[in-house]
């Protein structure tokens, strides 16, 4: 909701800052700098969710203002090849912000699918490449006019890096080496002559853990010096009050958190990480141990699986309900990837 | 596939060491016209594994590029006749049909409707 403001309140407003020492004169004809109050109200609607409950003012100078004109183009409804999990436009123009995407800039995404995300920092000029493991869903798409080119015509390598990793709750993370024996195969497995053409892999569970480790060392060895990775990762939200560790990396600097909550239970923050060390073996030991003591002490939750029940489990509201009648389990057997 | 994007894969089939460069086999090749920019050129130069380039564009018909590796004057003077060679074989040369060789063990990597497939077997991982 937006309330507008009387005169009189909005000169109470900048009169109340007048201890901040500005020597310049005031011309709000023709600024030089602009300045800019924003206070939310306790009242705001909160897309569905808890409203905020404390009332917010930000003041600040403007150093560069967003293009929203480019949204409407750009809107996923508009797009004709969409995935389970494609990135919504304005979240992707976000992440190639963070990512610094610009002209000249080589941009990586190794999650790929429909290329949501890359059709934002291409926009910004970029260079854009990307992998998914899925050779369906960026060679086939579903025809012609409506695959991952189509999107893009619709509107130490790398400088960045930008993604959205499968946490595990809408689509979950599978990885190459599967172990699926094919009918009419021997053990041990192996992929008979006449079927190799056009084969396609069967894939192995892929934890967060796992596929966060292998983004920030895919990171660390491919982007160059002051690079940035720009990535989502899920929280829980109800975890009173304790601190939320973040994967680490000693090639890397968090240099920005950003919360998107997504629903009572589970946020996702957008972490940007940039490139503040050179890679070498010994980091590549060290980044190990990271890896491991992050394992074992924090986030056992995020192990396959587990961040799916708690952003689905029942509340104590439905458990009662659950207790009386036979209630099925909430968690489906998720299979990786919808092509 | 751009050659761009040929410059950086590799066989990486467990065991193999020298999965690198691979092998174009062209079928069909497109040429896809990008706006020329010279700064991202230069900015990629020197991440190219320049051999690698040359035999690829070869494969795919063009032959254009200089063997050697040319030094930082050619890359840097304002005369662009080398950045436009480069741009075009970087950036405009799609391989649209075709197949990428493994120089160690002949493992042929599919490449249809211009993406490579480089996913491995059961059996390579």
């Amino acid at each position: 909701m937006v309330l507008a403001l009387t005169f009189d309140e909005q000169r109470e407003r900048i009169n109340s800052l007048t201890y901040i020492p500005f020597e310049g004169k005031v011309n709000l004809k023709n600024p030089d700098h602009n300045f800019f109050i924003m206070e939310m109200d306790e009242s705001e609607e909160n897309n569905g969710l808890q409203p905020i409950l404390q009332r917010r003012i930000f003041f600040g100078r403007e150093v560069g203002f967003a293009d929203r004109k480019l949204l409407p183009a750009f809107q996923l409804k508009s797009r004709t090849y969409l995935g389970p999990t494609a990135m919504d436009a304005e979240m992707a123009f976000l992440m190639a912000n963070q990512a610094k995407a610009t002209s000249g800039k080589l941009v990586y995404d190794p999650f790929v699918g429909t290329g949501s995300i890359l059709v934002s920092a291409a926009r910004f000029g970029a260079m854009t490449m990307g992998a998914d493991i899925d050779i369906r869903v960026v060679r086939d798409g579903r025809g012609p006019d409506c695959n991952v080119w189509s999107n893009f015509k619709q509107v130490g390598i790398f400088d960045a890096i930008i993604c959205d990793p499968p946490y595990g709750v809408r689509a979950g993370g599978r990885k190459s080496g599967g172990r699926k024996i094919l009918r009419g195969t021997v053990d041990p497995y192996t992929v008979p002559e006449d079927k190799r053409t056009d084969h396609i892999p069967s894939t192995g569970a892929y934890s967060l853990v796992e596929c966060v480790h292998d983004l920030l060392h895919l990171a660390a060895r491919m982007l160059v010096m002051k690079g940035r990775l720009v990535f989502f990762f899920p929280v829980l939200r109800d975890e009173n009050g304790s601190e939320v560790k973040f994967p680490e990396h000693p090639c890397f600097k968090l240099v920005a958190v950003s919360e998107q909550i997504l629903s009572s239970r589970y946020s996702r923050v957008l972490l940007t990480m940039v490139k503040v060390e050179p890679y070498s073996q010994e980091v590549e030991e060290a980044a190990r141990l990271m890896h491991l003591e992050f394992r074992e002490n924090h986030l056992k939750w995020l192990e396959e699986g587990n961040i799916h029940s708690s952003v689905f489990k029942p509340s104590d509201h439905s458990q009662i309900r659950a207790d009386t009648k036979s209630f099925k389990d909430p968690k489906p057997k998720y299979r990786g990837k919808y092509v | 596939m751009r050659l761009i994007t040929h410059n950086m894969l590799s066989c990486n089939i467990k065991g193999v060491t020298n999965g690198f460069p691979l092998k174009i086999e062209a079928e069909k090749v497109v040429e896809k016209e990008v706006d020329f920019n010279p700064d991202f050129l230069r900015h990629m130069f020197a991440k190219i594994e320049w051999k690698a380039l040359v035999e690829a564009a070869r494969s795919m018909g063009y032959a254009e590029l200089p063997e050697d590796s040319p030094d930082a004057t050619v890359i840097d003077s304002a005369d662009e006749t080398f950045l436009r060679k480069l741009h075009h074989a970087l950036l405009e040369l799609h391989l649209e049909e075709g197949a990428l060789v493994c120089p160690e063990t002949g493992r042929k990597f599919p490449v249809n409707k211009g993406i490579p497939n480089m996913l491995l077997h059961e059996d390579e991982v």
